[in-house]
């Protein structure tokens, strides 16, 4: 089979994307902190078949819920590679098409095949989406989305609706943020209804089918937590005191920077000129995903690296009719003997806008020390297997993972009652300097053992708990990383 | 085959076609399946067959049913409600008869009313609705009855429907008015005077706008029962109910129904103890959205079925999941054996302490008298002034004051209120008299020995 040119261009921007996401992914040790959540979920699967709803570890032991198809996937794929480097190869693979997925979506709406190359360039180098050491269903979610979107498009031609319902059901086991796509959906049923567009039969078709089946969905796996929290469900009982590190206000800056400036300024001009001047709607789609999505973050309800995520994809695909409107635009002036250099000035503007802060955002990826995992796989040869330790909020799933102990708290909030209170013992046991505050808190929660991690240190501002003695907290680990047990009990009585 | 894929409610399709000729029964069927499956789990699962915190208000301040409880076990009353509900049901056929509304709209209208948790909270528990609604269909059908006789008689069911609260004598006005525009017929201005007669009477004796609360009152929590409300309607049914109101805006035929939208949304947020009369009105547009949505011709005609199918699922993973969890809205055991102990145990004249939630099971498990109630606004700024007191001199000082002498607690209040009035129950005048469970009877010493 002959390639095209165009084709081949994509197949470069494909390897170039995933030869530098993994060469990162394995440079950077080990993964994220919220990883080694959905490893543990692989890891039963795998071993039992089902996931991990009734977990003893977490929190002490709690009822969790969440969508398993990412988790089944890569289990699947656990049965031929080992799981460790199927958690630095999967994510980066599958983010890595989306270079593929973002062609076909701008091209369609820009027919301008150059163009879409660009987009598609831009969409494999966003600094937001390289978190190359991230094992989470966002990276299944993110391309199944666009491409679901693209089924959407060509709803006209044969197969795609077939294609459509497949990727809706995967994204709608995979993650909860699918609303963002029908929500975008139903704001491009009232934008295309307030600028007097038709809206095309089988598009509202299947617009009234994803928000029937997604609500369905959720009832189905939430039935439970909707009952208890009621519709606080979607706030995901984050604790208030942590709200800002689930939605962070960046400032205008960071956020340029995390989408990529160019695509950031052209996006801003596109939807201007589609909504007020040409009335595009073939841009009315990825417009309406924009408010969506910054509706959403507005309300805090979705978390800040999805909701950029999903908003800089969108940005590199409407890209395409920036670049064709340019495009156009030289060709109509005088200076039309620019256009033939307008790829390469674009070149020369994206390569330092997107490849050097991705890779410099790669390197700064909030991971474990090598030091750190050592230790807590040291606490699990060396402890009692009841035993219950305390560490960061965010070090919760390495307690669980590694060390196959009950943590004190993990990230995975929902159904927890007192989540507020728990997380302020938490801290309390890291800021305060007394030790009968701190007793009494291991001794309320059942806490057997301390984690003090370099992370930890760094963090509060400590080399050691300010409470600690030798009667009552025995260092029992030594290295970078401390650990101690806890050897008294405060009796209230 | 595309064309049969589309004919899901069409008259083509021969099992719809059976479920419309003999949707009486099938309806009432499974309204009477629904509503005695209720007292049967409630059997099997619970420590009480009658749901709802109305029935307890019900059952301590009616004469008739105090009655009837004390020659039967007050259980036996549920048979009351379901009896309700099945007339309803019955006298509803008669009245779309003489209406002639659509096979299809009657059919989709009752089956999304009868699968709602509204329907099966209002007609498992004794409620002021389900005799409300009996009243007002009865009143409708003796108005359209041909012989004057009939639409004489018609008074009693009208009057009676006046005898709940303002509010429904209000419904009940703007309802004849509707019916007398819709169906070209006149009503006498006698009926719609004996209402404001009877209502202004009614206000004069002391009957509230509102009946109730008698459950804490949360707007979204209250309407959609997914989200774990008392009652309510089905999330899908909401959905339904957009597409219904979207559709309806187009057709003349039915703006009657956008009358009662701006006469009970706001009343609703007020009190959501109308969230029944709210229910309907949601089920109608949502029958309506229904029937739309599944006659129109779909280019994509599987995905039309899938839909159709979801629906049908979901809004039935909504009533099973409500009945999954119909246990929990009687009251617990622990806490009608703690109450029941009170009533032996206690002095008749003693007052609790508790939260106003609590107030109409105190009333008629431990026949003493609640210091406070979510419905009596007389106490409720002390009553929660006591519960959220830190100072122990305050709130002794506030207990002798109201004479209170009883502190009922449950695990949730000592949740609520840890760091409230429960840190003050270590003061030695005050001794848990009695625990059962997650309750626990705190004696108040009025004076220090």
């Amino acid at each position: 089979m002959q390639l095209s040119r165009t084709q081949k261009w994509l197949l470069v921007i494909f390897i170039i994307t995933l030869v530098t996401r993994l060469i990162l992914a394995f440079t950077v040790p080990n993964l994220t902190y919220d990883s080694y959540f959905h490893l543990r979920q692989v890891d039963e699967i795998t071993r039992t078949g089902t996931p991990l709803f009734e977990d003893p570890l977490s929190y002490g032991g709690r009822t969790l819920h969440y969508l398993p198809f990412f988790h089944y996937l890569v289990a699947f794929l656990n049965l031929f590679l080992p799981l460790g480097l199927l958690a630095k190869i999967v994510p980066n693979v599958l983010l890595s098409l989306l270079p593929f997925i973002v062609f076909a979506l701008s091209k369609k709406i820009s027919n301008n095949e150059t163009a879409a190359l660009f987009s598609a360039f831009i969409s494999g180098f966003l600094p937001i989406l390289f978190t190359t050491n991230a094992f989470n269903p966002l990276s299944l979610f993110l391309p199944v989305a666009f491409f679901a979107l693209y089924c959407f498009l060509n709803i006209d031609k044969r197969g795609f609706a077939l294609y459509f319902l497949l990727s809706f059901f995967i994204l709608s086991v995979t993650s909860s943020a699918t609303f963002l796509l029908i929500v975008g959906f139903i704001i491009y049923f009232i934008l295309s209804v307030i600028e007097k567009k038709k809206i095309k039969k089988p598009e509202l078709e299947l617009i009234i089918f994803s928000v029937f089946f997604y609500i369905w969905i959720q009832f189905v796996f939430f039935k439970n937590v909707l009952i208890s929290e009621g519709a606080r469900f979607i706030w995901q009982n984050v604790p208030t005191q942590i709200l800002t590190q689930y939605f962070p206000q960046i400032s205008i800056l960071n956020a340029l920077l995390l989408v990529s400036i160019i695509p950031f300024i052209a996006g801003i001009f596109v939807v201007y000129q589609s909504l007020f001047q040409l009335q595009n709607q073939r841009a009315f789609l990825f417009i309406s995903l924009v408010i969506s999505t910054t509706l959403f973050s507005w309300l805090r309800i979705i978390e800040f690296n999805l909701a950029l995520s999903f908003f800089a994809i969108i940005l590199a695909i409407l890209f395409s009719l920036f670049y064709t409107y340019l495009s156009d635009l030289f060709a109509k002036t005088k200076i039309s003997e620019f256009k033939k250099h307008l790829a390469l000035i674009m070149v020369i503007l994206l390569l330092p806008t997107t490849i050097l802060p991705s890779i410099n955002f790669a390197e700064k990826q909030n991971t474990p020390l090598d030091s750190e995992i050592e230790a807590f796989t040291w606490l699990n040869e060396h402890t009692a297997k009841n035993a219950k330790v305390a560490g960061l909020l965010e070090e919760g799933h390495l307690i669980t993972y590694y060390a196959e102990r009950k943590n004190l708290m993990d990230d995975q909030f929902n159904f927890i009652e007192n989540s507020e209170d728990l997380f302020s013992d938490l801290n309390a046991l890291f800021a305060t300097p007394f030790e009968t505050q701190a007793l009494d808190i291991t001794s309320q929660h059942g806490i057997t053992y301390l984690v003090l991690t370099p992370h930890a240190q760094r963090k509060y501002g400590i080399k050691n708990f300010r409470y600690q003695t030798a009667r009552c907290f025995k260092k029992i680990y030594d290295e970078e990383t401390k650990i101690y047990q806890v050897d008294c009990i405060l009796d209230k009585k | 085959m595309n064309q049969n894929k589309n004919n899901i409610i069409g008259k083509k399709n021969p099992i719809f076609n059976h479920l419309l000729i003999y949707q009486k029964k099938y309806i009432f069927g499974l309204a009477s399946l629904l509503l005695f499956l209720v007292p049967l789990i409630n059997f099997f699962k619970s420590d009480s067959l009658l749901i709802g915190p109305e029935s307890y208000y019900f059952l301590s301040h009616s004469a008739l049913l105090q009655s009837l409880a004390s020659h039967f076990t007050y259980e036996t009353l549920i048979i009351i409600p379901i009896f309700l509900g099945l007339a309803t049901l019955y006298l509803f056929f008669a009245l779309v008869e003489k209406l002639n509304l659509s096979d299809k709209f009657t059919f989709f209208f009752l089956l999304l009313l009868v699968m709602s948790p509204a329907f099966i909270y209002t007609y498992s528990s004794l409620t002021a609705n389900s005799f409300y609604f009996l009243l007002i269909i009865a009143t409708l059908l003796l108005l359209m009855q041909e012989k004057k006789m009939f639409t004489y008689l018609a008074i009693i069911p009208l009057i009676l429907a006046t005898f709940f609260d303002v509010f429904s004598s209000l419904m009940l006005f703007v309802l004849l008015i509707i019916y007398a525009i819709t169906q070209k017929k006149n009503i006498s201005y006698f009926y719609l005077g004996v209402i404001v007669f009877s209502s202004i009477i009614q206000y004069v004796l002391g009957q509230p706008f509102f009946l109730g609360p008698f459950h804490a009152e949360k707007i979204i929590h209250n309407l959609i029962s997914d989200f774990g409300g008392l009652s309510g309607v089905s999330f899908f049914a909401i959905l339904l109910s957009l597409i219904g109101i979207s559709i309806t805006w187009k057709r003349k035929k039915l703006y009657w129904g956008y009358i009662f939208l701006p006469l009970l949304l706001p009343f609703y947020f007020f009190s959501t103890q109308i969230i029944f009369p709210i229910s309907i009105l949601i089920l109608f547009f949502a029958a309506v959205g229904f029937v739309k949505l599944f006659e129109r011709t779909w280019n994509l005609a599987p995905i039309k079925q899938i839909t159709f199918f979801l629906l049908i699922l979901g809004i039935l993973f909504s009533t099973l999941s409500y009945l999954d969890r119909i246990d929990q809205l009687t009251p617990p055991g622990d806490m009608i054996e703690t109450l029941t102990w009170i009533s032996y145990n206690t002095g008749n004249e003693v007052t609790i302490l508790s939260d106003e939630s609590y107030g109409d099971y105190i009333t008629f498990f431990a026949k003493r008298k609640a210091f406070s109630t979510l419905y009596e606004d007389e106490h409720t700024d002390i009553n929660q002034n006591l519960l959220e007191n830190t100072n122990v001199i305050g709130f002794i000082s506030l207990l002798e004051n109201q004479s209170i002498s009883i502190l009922y607690i449950s695990k949730d209040m000592k949740k609520t209120y840890k760091d409230n009035f429960i840190i003050l129950l270590q003061n030695e005048r005050f001794k848990l008299i009695h625990s059962h469970g997650d309750y626990e009877v705190w004696a108040f010493s009025p004076k220090e020995a």
